[in-house]
């Protein structure tokens, strides 16, 4: 099975990942940039801030990038019920 | 009756030695005889070496020895119903890592080396022999496993109200202090031979979270952790971020403080 990287991207910030973990294949792989993206947003949330800018690079072995994940493809806000993903809700003046 | 080969000669002797460290371990907590020490030194046991990523004790399985850490580092793990696994302690050299399996021979949880391990073997019939007639032998074996609980207990607190950062801190502290690490002393390394992967296992997080909280202990000049090795910058710093208190770990009992409780009627 192959080897996929996740660096994570917030600002100037960029943490290079060169363990890598073994998956089945980039669906397998991008379900799990999500699941560490939102592990990373959760931990924000808890501190008090929240870094909507925060990415997750994916590469394969060949270190070629494989996938993208950002805050609006793991998270849906809802305000009074109405759901919005992140970028239609930063377009509002109530986000 | 002592085999002729040399290698294995030799090896019987670095058997007691290893013996001998796991002896100071329990008379560190406990009092116990000359009579009471050799009875745990003359143990019969026997040497295995467990590639990285192996489990050697099954989920369920019936054991018959526990397993004396020489060398490596082991983890114990429990998986949820799809297999999701954590790992639940670490299990340092010097440690007896499935020492409740002696009363308790189904495995409740897996034992997997997480790094190339070395263990002595030692066979449950031995052990129960040995404390059988010396009651206060069984009591300093009991509360060496009750250390394994205090750990637990702190784990339990670590994921379930420490910040990601706090709890990274507090296992680099908790490791660091197990090892012996001078309270206090800035520079100590140690050897972890583990994966960011595994210390998100054993923190609840994921291994790109591991990786950046790392990094931030590194940028905050608290703990410099590469290669497999940890340098403490800050000690003082890192207990603070860890939320650490060494008295769980009970490495520093006083002599008047050992106990001995059980003796023979």
């Amino acid at each position: 099975m192959p080897r996929y990287f996740f660096h994570f991207r917030c600002g100037p910030e960029y943490v290079d990942d060169r363990e890598g973990e073994i998956l089945i294949d980039i669906a397998a792989a991008r379900v799990r940039g999500e699941t560490i993206l939102r592990h990373i947003l959760a931990d924000d949330v808890q501190s008090g801030v929240l870094e909507m800018s925060s990415v997750i690079l994916i590469e394969d072995e060949g270190h070629e990038v494989a996938g993208r994940v950002a805050f609006s493809d793991v998270l849906t806000l809802k305000l009074e019920g109405r759901e919005s993903n992140m970028h239609q809700c930063e377009a509002t003046d109530r986000c | 009756m002592l085999p002729l080969a040399n290698g294995r000669i030799i090896m019987r002797y670095a058997d007691r030695l290893d013996l001998q460290r796991f002896v100071n371990r329990l008379l560190s907590r406990s009092l116990l005889t000359s009579d009471e020490q050799d009875a745990i030194l003359d143990l019969p046991c026997h040497f295995a070496t467990v590639k990285a990523n192996r489990d050697f004790v099954g989920l369920r399985e019936y054991v018959d020895h526990v397993s004396l850490i020489v060398d490596g580092i082991v983890g114990r793990f429990d998986q949820n119903r799809d297999g999701l696994r954590q790992i639940t302690a670490l299990h340092l050299p010097g440690d007896m890592a499935n020492l409740h399996s002696v009363v308790q021979p189904r495995a409740t949880s897996a034992l997997q080396a997480l790094s190339v391990a070395t263990i002595l073997r030692i066979p449950h019939d031995a052990l129960r022999a040995a404390t059988a007639r010396r009651p206060a032998l069984a009591e300093a074996l009991w509360r060496d496993s009750m250390v394994d609980a205090s750990i637990l207990a702190q784990w339990v607190v670590n994921v379930g109200r420490r910040d990601a950062r706090a709890r990274i801190a507090h296992l680099l502290c908790e490791v660091a202090t197990r090892l012996g690490a001078p309270n206090g002393q800035n520079g100590f390394r140690f050897a972890f031979a583990v994966t960011q992967f595994q210390i998100a296992d054993a923190t609840g997080l994921t291994s790109v979270h591991v990786n950046r909280i790392l990094r931030s202990l590194r940028e905050s000049g608290l703990a410099d952790v590469r290669n497999r090795e940890v340098r403490v910058l800050d000690w003082r710093g890192l207990i603070d971020a860890g939320d650490f208190d060494r008295n769980y770990l009970q490495t520093e009992i006083r002599p008047e403080d050992k106990l001995r409780i059980l003796e023979a009627l």
